[in-house]
Order: structure tokens, then C-alpha cells, then sequence
């Protein structure tokens, strides 16, 4: 899996070299070679210098360079006039793999100037999949049910493990994620306003996440309240018409290269009105075979959000989900559209471990890693306010490495905050709750030993904080079964 | 001592306390602040830190074992060392542990603390519960205790009393107290017999009351056969019967264990009143596999409990018959018979005590009337010409050691105090010039059976055969308790003495830093009471100030000035609820007025632009 990780972080730091920003996509190599020492390919890109601007073609020289606007510009023709002509030249703007000759050898250096684009506009949302019903998700009605996982080659972000399952008595799921509304144009997202009726910091505008953002529930101080890094830009739209949010199906490859369905296409609305010449570089493709196999382990096939850029410490300059910009409905390709000869063609063979082969049927077995790994997805939770989930990894996380403080740092936060929720459903915790049913209707209830416990206790003498001294449960559990029981009007306040 | 200030009454019971006071000359029980006449006697610390006291305690007390002290009558005062406490460490759930002076500490969270110390968290919530029904500070107290009580039992609970912020005007026996309370001072003259059955202890006393003297002429007991003994039987039944339809051992779970306990003890109460009870307890138990929760319901009839219990109250009957034959009563003999603790309530102990011995009384509540006569001894402290006034005793015989590992008992148990008794001995062995003189307190006649209270030694003494030389030794005993014993040389008249005060296991020091903690602890308390006002302050602030803001925003919200202010309010209130988890009384005072000049804002602006409109 680290293997898988590192060749899409080398892919991407490609992109990134592509467009100009020799610093993150320097970034990404290191990190592919942390995340996999064997990793080749980044260790050569790592040593490799880019060809000197004078090598640039003739193309690319007038192009003003934009570490953004990947998709504003023409993209220079890669091949001989020759090719473009004949029966067999593709008729879309970009080349299939196919017909891609090694990278290394024909890499093109970033362009010295700026390039000459359209300023940017406002950021294209991406065209996300799922349909929303935004109206229902807003009012804090019924919100639909969580969009299922995507094939993804970039980033990816799994669904909460959070995210709304049956109960099981013994605990409450936090509200379902709530899709973000389509807007005719893209605009600074404005958080979900709390029912406190105190508005959230507005963010800065930002790309839609992969993962529709779970409704915040009654809670102060908003998570992503300072959270938007600074140097977050937003992604430009295709000057000048905005693409829609809904789903734009993937234009027919044409049948000429049908053999090679894993060449990438943009659908055909960010591209206009200009037409496009022949592209000089090919946008990487998407590894079909590896994101089926992730489709059909229910795996992530890419890991967590942030660990594009950098190790953390600078911003991202690419915006985070480069790869998701004007990404269309996943495809699933035919069986034989992908063949060995469709896949990345490197420099080096790469090893077995590292090369864009399926992830092993059998992870490594290191508990730290494990651990780290589901610290990872925890943290994306945790910044999708699913703490619920996100506790539920931290645990996992902590059984494998019990050590960690960083795992104990995530995990107290998770807590904290979960806590915070559940007391400020209580209300005043000097309030004497009482049941409000007959014994002959407590026990039609489905409740565990535990809220059995706590109802047992609560009779017209104890507070809510009586309760959580008395209870013999962490607070947390405490608070939650509370909750559940109010929720429930099996007691009253 | 002023006339207005109250002495409460207070019975330190092994299972549960009592307060009371004398109000408008009638006895009268103190309610706690749940409304109950009784407060266990348990101290509890929670995983977090907090302390909790009496029924709080209680509720968590199978939850939290390790850390919920009960019963600490039975250890107070006591040597580590001891017998007593050896057999208790095997048994009892909180760890004891060894002090500096071979006395007895629990481990309570991460410190250990003195049994004074817990005993004194139990008369502190009785305190308040007194002040808050008199609304004035308390600080004087008589309180009671078993007549079998040493000294060192007797002023370790002396010290939990000034721990508590009490100081104690007297300590007196619990059987005394008793008959105080049927008012048996003035109109009975003979032996009376008290049947005390509480929660986790049996005392039976035989008193000969004498022109309003109080002698306690025999006592004895089981401090191990109480109440609660009666609840493990019926928890044992349906323990036996769940884990025979269920196969599930509900002992093994606490939860279920402590839900058992209190549904045990509610039943065994009720049915002192009702033939049958029903006992139902919905989730009790949920088994592994995740399948549904368990339920227990059962119905327990006053005969089965009877038949459950028998041998336990049986047991106690046969207490009470040995102590009245050490004290050479017939039961035919006794004035009256009172009973004492909630578990004479059950028709079967009091048929069986009727049986054996005579009618009891029944006219004073059992579970209060240790407290109530504690108060009426409280009042007659207060008032001069009160007729009522016990005479303090000593409760065990005081002593020396003789050749041979004997005892020569000067002073016997119950003698009134002040005392004085001068008793002539002479030396052992020929030549013999020094003489150890050791005092000893206890009713075995061999030396080492019995607690060594101080030892000296005279020296200087003539050189003479065996007998020769005379040596006076004088015991007294003042009224405060405190024993002086000398020894003088009758033909010199060389003397040696040592005073020996009475130790509850804490020196001066230990005393005086535990003060300095419940100090501390009394400022926190009043602080978490603040800051909870606070809080409920700043909600109260913030709600007005949410009410506010659609009328401000609707007419103001167009400006400028509306959106600014707007903005700034929305500001204040995210942040003031975020300050809620706080604990900071100013950082909470601040708040408050924050949200209170916005308040004052938003009504100025309302009225403003309202009265524009029109």
C-alpha cells in the first residue's frame, strides 16, 4: 500500500514539476521515498535536475506559468506533426497512454515566464458525483444518505467510519453527513449556521471536499475556524462560463482508442470556449486496475488529504485536490480496456512493492504503521467534525500503539469534543432528570446493561452530575447514554 | 458558652448517621439534603478526583470499591497491628495501609487518609446539613459512640469532630444516648436493656440507670452482623435464581451487583411493612454476543426472607441472652428493652426479642433515636439547670502490671469521672532498687492481653529484701479523661508520674495539617459552588442576548453600525460559551459583563430605532 502511495505522490509531484512548483513537487518525492525507500523513481526524480528554461519548446515559452491554473492554459503539443494526422491520430485533445513515449526522456521543464492565461476566476467546484439534495441537507432535515466511495487516483478521503450505521444501543451516531449545495457559481463557502443561531467564521473559499461535510450540531466555536490554510487558493474556473456541481458524464473515448480507456479526459464544458491545440503533455492517467481493486476491496487506494504538500508545515500551493479539479463521474472501464502495456511506463522498472501493481493481499504487519494509518483517517474525520468515528480509529489506533501521545493527543480532542456535544444536549447539569415511562414500558426499550444502570439511578434525587459521579463510566459514556435516553423521552429534564 | 448557640446531636453510626437538634424543647432529626433522616456513613473518591459523601457514595459504592470507604467505625482508632484490623484487611475492598504510627490509613485515590479524616467528611455533611436548616454556623456537637469504645477510639473521634470543624463538648455511649431519648433519665431506675441492630453491627447493653446515672453494666455485640447481612441473602437467592435460568453469575458484574444491592435493601425494608414485594430490575445484565439485555424480576414474600434470614436473627438473640448473663440479669429483670437501628424494624427481630426477653419500646424512631438522645444531652449541656446531665465514664478498667505478666485493675470500667484511687505495692526481689510502673487499660487479668496506655520507672529505691520497700501508686482521672498515674516511694518520698492522654492515631502535627487541608478543601467548595452560579449566570446572559439579535438585526441589521455590532455580539457569544467550560470566576465575571453591556446595547438601539419607526 505504502508502494501504491508513493508512485501516485511521485505521479503527482510529476504534475506539480509540470506546472512549475519545483518546491512541492520536490516535496512529494521526499515524501513518496519516506513513505517508500525503494521507491526509485522518486529518488531520481529527487537527484534529477529540470532541463534549464532554454530547453523549453517553442511552445511552452510564451505560456505564463501559474502554479493553479493547471487547466487554463492550452497544453503544448508533446509529438511530431505526423502523429496528429492519419486514420489512427486520437481526435481528443489528449494522447492515450499508448502513445505516451517515456517520460524521463521527454520531460518538459517548467516554463520560466508567467504564463498568459485568463486571470483566474472564481474556483470551479468539482463536478461532484452524487446528487444532493441541498435544501433538505441545509434545514437539518433528513439528509440523504452518504455518497458511496469513489474511485479515486489522488486524494481520496474514505467515508467517516463514523458515518450513519444502524444503532446499536449502545451508542448514538452523530447527524449524518450533509451534502454541500450546488451553487450556480462558486463562491466563499459559508459553513452550515449552528441551531444556536451563531454563525460559523466564514471560510475561505476552498475546493469542495471529496466527502460531503457532516452538519456541525449545536456547538460553538467551529472547527474550521482558522483551519483554512492561509495560503489556500482557490482553484480558478475555466474562464469564463462556471461548470455545473452536477455530474458530467465522461465524453466516449473514441473507438480507435478503446484498447487504451485509461487515458484521462476532461469533459468536454472546462474546455471551452477555446479549442484546444494538441497537448504537449499528457495528463496522467488514471490507474484503472489499481482503483478497481480498490473499488472492490473497499480499500482507499490514496491516503489522507493533507500529505500532498508537505509534511505539514507549509501550505499547499497546488490546491488539494489538483487531481479532483474538473474530475468527472468515475468510470468503470471494461474489463479490457486496461492492459499491462496501459500502465505508467518509468525510467526503472520499479520493484515488485512499489510498482502500480494491486495493493498486497496481505498488509504489513507493523502496529505502528497500522496505528499511524488510522491516525491519519481519524484526523480527516476529526476535521470533518465526525468525532465519532474519528474516536472509534483513535481506539483502534491506541490498541496498536499505546504509546503514541500523538494518538492520545487526537483521541482526547475526539473526547473533549464529543463530550462538549452530548453535556450541551443535557442542558444545565443541575437539572433533576426523571423517567418519564412505567416500569411495564421501560422494558419494552432496547438499552444495554449500562443505560439500564443509569436509568435505575435516576430517581427524582440526582442531578445530571450526580449522575456522572454515580454512574461508573467515564463521563463520555455517560453524557452519551444520557443523550440517548432524553433523545429517546425515556426521561425528561 | 453563649446561650444561642445550637449544640446539634449527632449519632456516627457504622452504616449510617444521624443529626439532631432540640428545637422549642422537643428533640427533632435533621434532614439531609435529599430529604432522609439517615446519611450513610461512606466516603467515596471518584476517578476524577471528586469526593463524594453519603448517599452519592453509596450509589457507586460496588462501582468504585476500591476507592468507597465504609464502615470505617469499625477501624478508627485501632492499632494497625491489631487483630481487628488484620481480619479487616482480608475482607473489606479499600486498601488499608500502615501510618507512621502504627496506625490505620486508606488508600483513597492516590493519598492515603486517616479514618479520622473520613469520619470527618461524614460530620461535615452533617454539619451543613444542620446549618442549613438552622441558617447559621454550627460549631459545638455531643456525639456517640459504642459503649465498648476505648480511649483511642473515643479521641480519634474526638479528632474527626475537630477535623470537621466541631469541637466535640462530649462523647457518650450510644446505648445511653438511647435511653436518654425514651426519657428514662427521669422516670426509670433498674437495668435496661439495649438491642441495637443496625446496618452492619450488633450491640446489646444492659444499663442500670440510677437517679439520672447511667452505668453501662455489660456490653457486647458482632461489629461483623448487621443489616447488610440480611441484604446478601436475598442478593444470594436472586443471584442463584437469575444464574439458574440465565446461566450468568451476576456477582462477577459490578453494575449489576450494585443495582442488585439497592433493590435487595429496598425490599427487605418494605417488607417489614407488606407481605410481599415485587423486585424488578429492567437491563441488567447484557451477555456477550451482543443479544439483548437480561432482565430480573422476582417477587420475595415476607416468609421467604424470614426463611432466609433466620439464623441471622437468631444469632442476635443469642448475643443479647450471653451479654445479660454477664451482666447477671434475668430478662425478667429488665425495666425495658429498647430497640436501636433500622433492622429492629423487621417483625421478625422484634418477635424474636419478645419472645426471648420482653415487649420492647417502640415509641422513638430505632434509626434516630441514638441522635435524638445525643441532642437532648446537647441541650442540657447548654442549659445549667438542666436535670439531665450524664456523668461521664470510663469505659474500660484502668491498671498496672505486676510480677508474673498480671493485672492489678485500680480503677473498674464505668467508674464516674473524676476519679482518684491510690492502691500500695511493694518490690519483687531482694536488692530490687528500680520499679517499672506500666499502665494498662483493659478487663483481662493477664498484663499483655490488655493496651499498654504509658509505662516510667521510680529508681533511688533503698536496697532491701523483697518487701520491703513500699510504693504508693495513685491513679486520677479528671474530667476531661486525661489519666495522671504516679508512683511514690513511701519511706523517701522520691515520686515519678507521667500523664497519659488518649491517642486517636494522630499526632499534633498530623491533626494540625489536616485542618490546614480541610481549609483548603472548604474554600473549593464554596469556589465550584461560584463558579456554578457563574455559569448559570453567563447562560442566562447569553439567551438574552440571542433574543435579542432578529429584532436588532431586522432594524439595525441595513447599517453599518447594526452589522458591526451585530458582528461584535456574534463574537461575544461564541466566545462566552466557550468560557462556560471554564472555571475561572473572573474570566466568567467578565463574560457576564460583557454580554450584559450588549445587552444594554441592543435595548438602547431597540428603543431607539423602535421609537423612530413610530
Amino acid at each position: 500500500m505504502s508502494g501504491a502511495r508513493a508512485i501516485q505522490l511521485v505521479e503527482a509531484g510529476l504534475w506539480l514539476r509540470m506546472s512549475g512548483d519545483l518546491e512541492g513537487a520536490r516535496r512529494l518525492f521526499e515524501q513518496a521515498l519516506r513513505l517508500d525507500p525503494e521507491c526509485d523513481r522518486a529518488r531520481e526524480l529527487l537527484g534529477t535536475k529540470p532541463a534549464a528554461a532554454e530547453e523549453l519548446p517553442e511552445e511552452l515559452q510564451n505560456v505564463p506559468s501559474s502554479n493553479t491554473n493547471l487547466f487554463a492554459v492550452p497544453l503544448p503539443r508533446l509529438f511530431p506533426e505526423s502523429m496528429s494526422e492519419g486514420p489512427d491520430a486520437p481526435t481528443d485533445p489528449f494522447i492515450p497512454l499508448s502513445m505516451v513515449p517515456p517520460l524521463a526522456p521527454a520531460y518538459v521543464p517548467p516554463p520560466a515566464k508567467p504564463l498568459a492565461s485568463a486571470p483566474p476566476a472564481a474556483p470551479p467546484p468539482r463536478a461532484t458525483p452524487p446528487p444532493v439534495t441541498p435544501a433538505r441537507a441545509q434545514s437539518g432535515g433528513t439528509p440523504p444518505p452518504a455518497p458511496p466511495p469513489r474511485v479515486a487516483t489522488g486524494r481520496w478521503t474514505p467515508l467517516p467510519a463514523g458515518a450513519p450505521r444502524a444503532p446499536s444501543g449502545t451508542g448514538t451516531p452523530l447527524p449524518a453527513a450533509a451534502p454541500r449545495a450546488p451553487s450556480a457559481t462558486p463562491l466563499p463557502a459559508v459553513a452550515p449556521r449552528p441551531p444556536s443561531g451563531t454563525p460559523l467564521p466564514a471560510v475561505a473559499p476552498r475546493a469542495p471536499p471529496a466527502t460531503p461535510l457532516p452538519a456541525p450540531a449545536q456547538r460553538t466555536p467551529s472547527p474550521w475556524a482558522g483551519r483554512v490554510p492561509s495560503g489556500a487558493t482557490p482553484l480558478p474556473a475555466v474562464a469564463p462560463k462556471a461548470p455545473s456541481m452536477e455530474a458530467t458524464p465522461l465524453p466516449a473515448p473514441s473507438t480507435s482508442t478503446a484498447a487504451a480507456a485509461a487515458a484521462f479526459t476532461l469533459p468536454a464544458s472546462l474546455l471551452t470556449p477555446a479549442p484546444l491545440p494538441t497537448p504537449a503533455v499528457v495528463p496522467l492517467p488514471e490507474p484503472a486496475s489499481r482503483s478497481a481493486s480498490a473499488v472492490a476491496t473497499g480499500q482507499p487506494s490514496t491516503v489522507a488529504s493533507d500529505d500532498w504538500w508537505t509534511d505539514g508545515d507549509s501550505p499547499p500551493t497546488p490546491p488539494k485536490d489538483a487531481w479532483e479539479v474538473g474530475r468527472p463521474q468515475p468510470t468503470t472501464l471494461p474489463p479490457s480496456a486496461a492492459t499491462d502495456t496501459d500502465t505508467l511506463n518509468m525510467v526503472k522498472p520499479l520493484p515488485a512493492s512499489a510498482g502500480g501493481t494491486p495493493l498486497p493481499a496481505q498488509m504489513p504487519s507493523d502496529p505502528r504503521h497500522e496505528a499511524r494509518m488510522l491516525l491519519q483517517r481519524a484526523t480527516e474525520l476529526q476535521e470533518l467534525d465526525d468525532h465519532s468515528g474519528a474516536r472509534e480509529l483513535l481506539l483502534e489506533a491506541q490498541a496498536l500503539d499505546p504509546e503514541a501521545t500523538e494518538i492520545e493527543r487526537a483521541l482526547a480532542e475526539s473526547e473533549q469534543t464529543l463530550q462538549a456535544l452530548y453535556e450541551s444536549k443535557l442542558g444545565k447539569l443541575s437539572v433533576v432528570p426523571r423517567v418519564r415511562l412505567r416500569d411495564d414500558e421501560v422494558i419494552w426499550l432496547n438499552l444495554d446493561h449500562r443505560a439500564g444502570f443509569i436509568l435505575a439511578q435516576i430517581d427524582g434525587s440526582l442531578t445530571f452530575d450526580d449522575l456522572f459521579s454515580v454512574s461508573g463510566m467515564s463521563r463520555l459514556d455517560t453524557a452519551r447514554i444520557l443523550v440517548q435516553l432524553l433523545e429517546q423521552r425515556v426521561i425528561v429534564r | 458558652m453563649a446561650d444561642h448557640e445550637p449544640v446539634i446531636g449527632i449519632d456516627l453510626g457504622t452504616t449510617n448517621s444521624v443529626v439532631a437538634i432540640v428545637q422549642g424543647g422537643q428533640p427533632q432529626v435533621i434532614k439531609n439534603r435529599t430529604g432522609q433522616a439517615l446519611t450513610p456513613s461512606m466516603v467515596a473518591v471518584t476517578a476524577g478526583g471528586k469526593r463524594l459523601v453519603g448517599h452519592l457514595a453509596k450509589r457507586q459504592a460496588i462501582t468504585n470499591p476500591e476507592n468507597t470507604v465504609y464502615a470505617s467505625k469499625r477501624l478508627i482508632g485501632r492499632k494497625y497491628s491489631s487483630a481487628q484490623i488484620q481480619k479487616a484487611r482480608e475482607v473489606l475492598p479499600y486498601h488499608l495501609v500502615c501510618g507512621e504510627h502504627d496506625d490505620v490509613r486508606v488508600q483513597l485515590g492516590d493519598r492515603p487518609v486517616s479514618l479520622p479524616e473520613v469520619s470527618a467528611a461524614v460530620l461535615q455533611e452533617l454539619r451543613k446539613d444542620a446549618e442549613a436548616l438552622l441558617g447559621r454556623t454550627v460549631t459545638k456537637a455531643v456525639v456517640t459512640v459504642p459503649a465498648y469504645f476505648n480511649d483511642g477510639q473515643r479521641q480519634a473521634t474526638k479528632d474527626a469532630g475537630r477535623i470537621a470543624g466541631l469541637d466535640v463538648l462530649r462523647i457518650i455511649n450510644e446505648p445511653t444516648a438511647a435511653a436518654l431519648a425514651y426519657g428514662f433519665a427521669r422516670n426509670v431506675n433498674g437495668k435496661i436493656a439495649v438491642f441495637d441492630l443496625g446496618g452492619g453491627t450488633l450491640d446489646v447493653s444492659v444499663l442500670d440507670v440510677s437517679k439520672g446515672v447511667f452505668e453501662v453494666v455489660a456490653t457486647g455485640g458482632d461489629t461483623y452482623l448487621g443489616g447488610e447481612d440480611f441484604d446478601n441473602r436475598i442478593i444470594e437467592w436472586l443471584v442463584m435464581a437469575f444464574a439458574k435460568e440465565h446461566g450468568v453469575d451476576l456477582r462477577k458484574d459490578r453494575m449489576a451487583l450494585q443495582r442488585l444491592k439497592d433493590a435487595a435493601e429496598r425490599a427487605k425494608m418494605e417488607l417489614s411493612t407488606v407481605q410481599e414485594t415485587a423486585i424488578n430490575l429492567p437491563f441488567l445484565y447484557t451477555p456477550t454476543g451482543g443479544t439483548s439485555a437480561l432482565h430480573l424480576q422476582a417477587s420475595l414474600s415476607r416468609t421467604k426472607l424470614e426463611e432466609l434470614t433466620r439464623d441471622l436473627a437468631e444469632r442476635t438473640v443469642q448475643i443479647a441472652e450471653q451479654v445479660l448473663g454477664e451482666a447477671k440479669v434475668k430478662a425478667s429483670e429488665l425495666k425495658e428493652i429498647i430497640l436501636v437501628g433500622g433492622m429492629t424494624r423487621m417483625p421478625m427481630v422484634q418477635a424474636l426479642v419478645q419472645r426471648h426477653f420482653k415487649e420492647p419500646s417502640k415509641g422513638v424512631h430505632p434509626e434516630e433515636v441514638v441522635a435524638l438522645g445525643a441532642a437532648i444531652q446537647a441541650d442540657a449541656l447548654l442549659r445549667p439547670d438542666s436535670q439531665v446531665l450524664l456523668l461521664d465514664v470510663t469505659p474500660q478498667s484502668l491498671g498496672v502490671a505486676i510480677a508474673g505478666g498480671y493485672t492489678r485493675r485500680l480503677i473498674g470500667k464505668n467508674t464516674t469521672v473524676p476519679t482518684s484511687v491510690t492502691e500500695t505495692f511493694h518490690t519483687s526481689r531482694d536488692g530490687q532498687t528500680t520499679v517499672k510502673i506500666m499502665v494498662l487499660q483493659g478487663e483481662s487479668d493477664i498484663a499483655h492481653q490488655n493496651e499498654l496506655l504509658g509505662e516510667f520507672i521510680l529508681s533511688g529505691l533503698r536496697l532491701a529484701p523483697r518487701g520491703e520497700v513500699e510504693i504508693d501508686v495513685t491513679f486520677d482521672i479528671n474530667a476531661e479523661g486525661i489519666v495522671s498515674v504516679s508512683a511514690r516511694d513511701r519511706e523517701t518520698g522520691v515520686q515519678q508520674s507521667i500523664i497519659v492522654t488518649a491517642s486517636g492515631g494522630l499526632t499534633d502535627n498530623e491533626l494540625k495539617e489536616i485542618l490546614e487541608d480541610q481549609e483548603d478543601f472548604m474554600i473549593e467548595a464554596h469556589t465550584s459552588t461560584e463558579v456554578a452560579f457563574k455559569r448559570t449566570a453567563l447562560e442566562a446572559a447569553a439567551k438574552e442576548v440571542e433574543a435579542l439579535m432578529p429584532q436588532v438585526r431586522q432594524l439595525a441589521g441595513s447599517s453599518d453600525f447594526g452589522r458591526d455590532a451585530l458582528r461584535k455580539a456574534e463574537g461575544i457569544l461564541v466566545s462566552s460559551r466557550g468560557a462556560l467550560r471554564s472555571e475561572d470566576i473572573i474570566l466568567l465575571a467578565d463574560w457576564i459583563d460583557q454580554l450584559e453591556k450588549t445587552r444594554t446595547l441592543f435595548v438602547g438601539v431597540l428603543e431607539r430605532l423602535g421609537a423612530k419607526e413610530k
